[in-house]
């Protein structure tokens, strides 16, 4: 500190009087008591250099209120557009948002506990993990409400506690197709093979279900620290996981299995093991590898770099670089599709699989995101 | 009536009831200033992106307890800017904007550069250099207008405590734009924090 006469150069006991900057911002912002500010204004009524400290701060205020919002991307409002259209074709139950209380989210009140920079437990834990959620990215499907990702068969929705999201709910569907398809194959009676069936479906949901509530809790304690703020959630609070979030290290092993006719050397995927396997995906058909079995080149399994670019053009929503390209067979369908993993940012990476016309497969957009290391 | 045509809070009260095309339309309404506060706060396009995707998804989830206790707005913007101080949280080990203390007073180099600047990227770059917690609370003071009592339920710290975090980022912004640039600086007023450290 100098001892001159500018408000930046003294400390607010300066013995010539003059308060330093913190205390005219101070002043300004209306944060004195009325004695330190009557005290303060005095000074500045005969202080020309505080009076212009103090006309800064008007500049400043004036500065920041001509600022131009700025112009939302096309890029971005593409991919805001497929989430809330993933969100409309795979969402909630609107039953479950109604009701009071289905979520116990922060929410503007004034009693809400400050905002806390340290972190939790949970996201200490996720540092270590590569990867923790998949969320929806783009859809083509049509919009539609409560449509065939809902429960099937007139069953009720599912409730808080289920822990049956969509995209279990689509899984589940999956399989129980390729668990049909896969029966109607075997040689063994038709009795005993709806038999086996209906038992198989069985344990199937409660398989579902049970591994659905842990993912879900996982991902309800991250969600709500991302969006709300720290927050406890009672132990007897219903919780639901998102429709549209996989924990990864809760799901099966991500090793593709071939379950439908394919040609040999082409993965098979499900929307649940095509995220749990994206890191495997980036690194067998990267577009700048060269394998040793020749089949992925610079352009990844889609060499042709001109229909590449043709259907990269053709997903809404895909932003970031292109990192890889995999031919895959994708769920139920016949033919091999194409899946393409972007790099949209430093904290996720975006997958789609479009069919041999790159046309965006409905269902198999998503976004892998993994924690940064501390 | 049609939904374009219905208030936020009917929209948010319609979502819930099952329209399922009222949240699409209140995103849509509101989406353009959604975007500038995550823009802004977080000053990376990719990361902004991905914080409001974030938002969406939890405001989407949220929407049934909305105790509309404020203006859907009001929820929509603290939803946003907490998904964003929750990005800043988790990649805390990122290198962050630190003003520079080395020296006495704001180095003439960045003041120039700065002056020599168009004033909206002058502003938005000394934006840039205030700490987390201060370029938040300008964003949504004087930027968005919010009152410093809306502010406060928004990031739910005490209107003291907006009101201080105001004054410092206005301190160093009336440096860093060269407002104070014609009187004697002979020293940095710049405090300890640094960007991301406070929240």
């Amino acid at each position: 500190m100098t001892s001159d006469h500018h408000p930046l150069s003294r400390s607010p006991d300066d013995q010539a009087g003059h308060p330093d900057l913190d205390a005219l911002a101070d002043l300004d912002a209306g944060l004195l008591d009325p004695a330190t500010a009557d005290g303060l204004t005095g000074h500045v009524g005969e202080c020309p250099s505080c009076a212009a400290t103090l006309r800064a701060f008007g500049a400043v205020r004036a500065d920041l209120r001509s600022l131009s919002p700025p112009q939302l991307p096309d890029a971005v409002a593409a991919r805001l557009d497929a989430t809330l259209a993933e969100l409309r074709t795979a969402g909630l139950g609107q039953e479950a948002l109604s009701r009071p209380g289905a979520y116990e989210v922060g929410l503007p009140t004034s009693d809400d506990p400050p905002v806390q920079a340290e972190l939790t437990p949970e996201d200490a834990d996720s540092s270590s993990r590569p990867a923790v959620a998949c969320l929806p990215a783009g859809d083509s499907r049509p919009a539609r409400h409560g449509g065939e990702d809902g429960p099937e068969d007139g069953r009720p929705a599912p409730g808080p506690d289920d822990g049956t999201g969509a995209d279990d709910i689509a899984a589940a569907r999956e399989r129980r197709r390729e668990r049909s398809r896969r029966m109607t194959t075997l040689a063994a009676a038709s009795v005993v093979a709806l038999a086996a069936f209906g038992i198989g479906t069985a344990v199937l949901h409660g398989t579902q279900g049970g591994s659905s509530v842990t993912r879900g809790a996982m991902l309800e304690d991250r969600s709500g620290s991302s969006a709300e703020g720290p927050r406890s959630i009672p132990p007897s609070a219903p919780t639901r996981p998102s429709p549209t979030e996989i924990h990864l290290s809760e799901l099966p092993a991500p090793a593709p299995t071939a379950r439908v006719s394919k040609p040999p050397s082409v993965p098979h995927y499900t929307r649940q093991t095509l995220a749990a396997d994206v890191d495997e995906i980036e690194q067998q058909a990267s577009l700048g590898r060269v394998s040793a079995a020749g089949r992925a080149g610079p352009g990844g399994e889609m060499a042709d770099s001109s229909r590449r670019r043709a259907c990269a053009g053709s997903i809404p929503g895909a932003v970031g670089t292109l990192t890889a390209v995999r031919q895959v067979v994708f769920g139920s369908m016949s033919t091999p599709a194409f899946v393409f993993v972007y790099r949209d940012s430093g904290s996720g990476r975006r997958v789609f699989v479009v069919a041999d016309d790159c046309g965006l497969v409905p269902g198999s957009a998503a976004t892998v995101l993994y924690s940064l290391p501390d | 009536m049609t939904s374009v045509e219905r208030g936020d809070a009917d929209l948010l009260r319609a979502h819930a009831d099952g329209d399922p095309y009222a949240f699409e339309t209140l995103v849509r309404r509101h989406r353009e200033r959604m975007w500038a506060v995550a823009l802004r706060t977080l000053r990376d396009p990719d990361e902004a992106a991905d914080a409001l995707q974030d938002a969406l998804i939890s405001a989407y989830r949220a929407a049934g307890s909305f105790r509309a206790e404020s203006a859907v707005t009001t929820w929509l913007h603290r939803i946003v800017v907490n998904a964003c101080l929750d990005r800043v949280r988790r990649r805390q080990a990122r290198p962050t904007v630190m003003l520079p203390e080395e020296g006495r007073g704001e180095p003439a180099e960045a003041r120039d550069r700065i002056a020599e600047r168009d004033t909206a990227m002058a502003v938005e770059t000394a934006l840039d250099m205030l700490p987390l917690e201060q370029r938040t609370a300008i964003i949504l003071v004087d930027i968005e207008g919010y009152s410093v009592a809306e502010t406060s339920a928004l990031l739910s710290v005490a209107e003291g405590t907006v009101k201080s975090r105001c004054a410092r980022g206005r301190a160093r912004l009336a440096i860093l734009l060269g407002h104070l640039r014609n009187l004697d600086l002979p020293a940095p007023v710049a405090s300890s924090s640094s960007a991301g450290e406070e929240v």
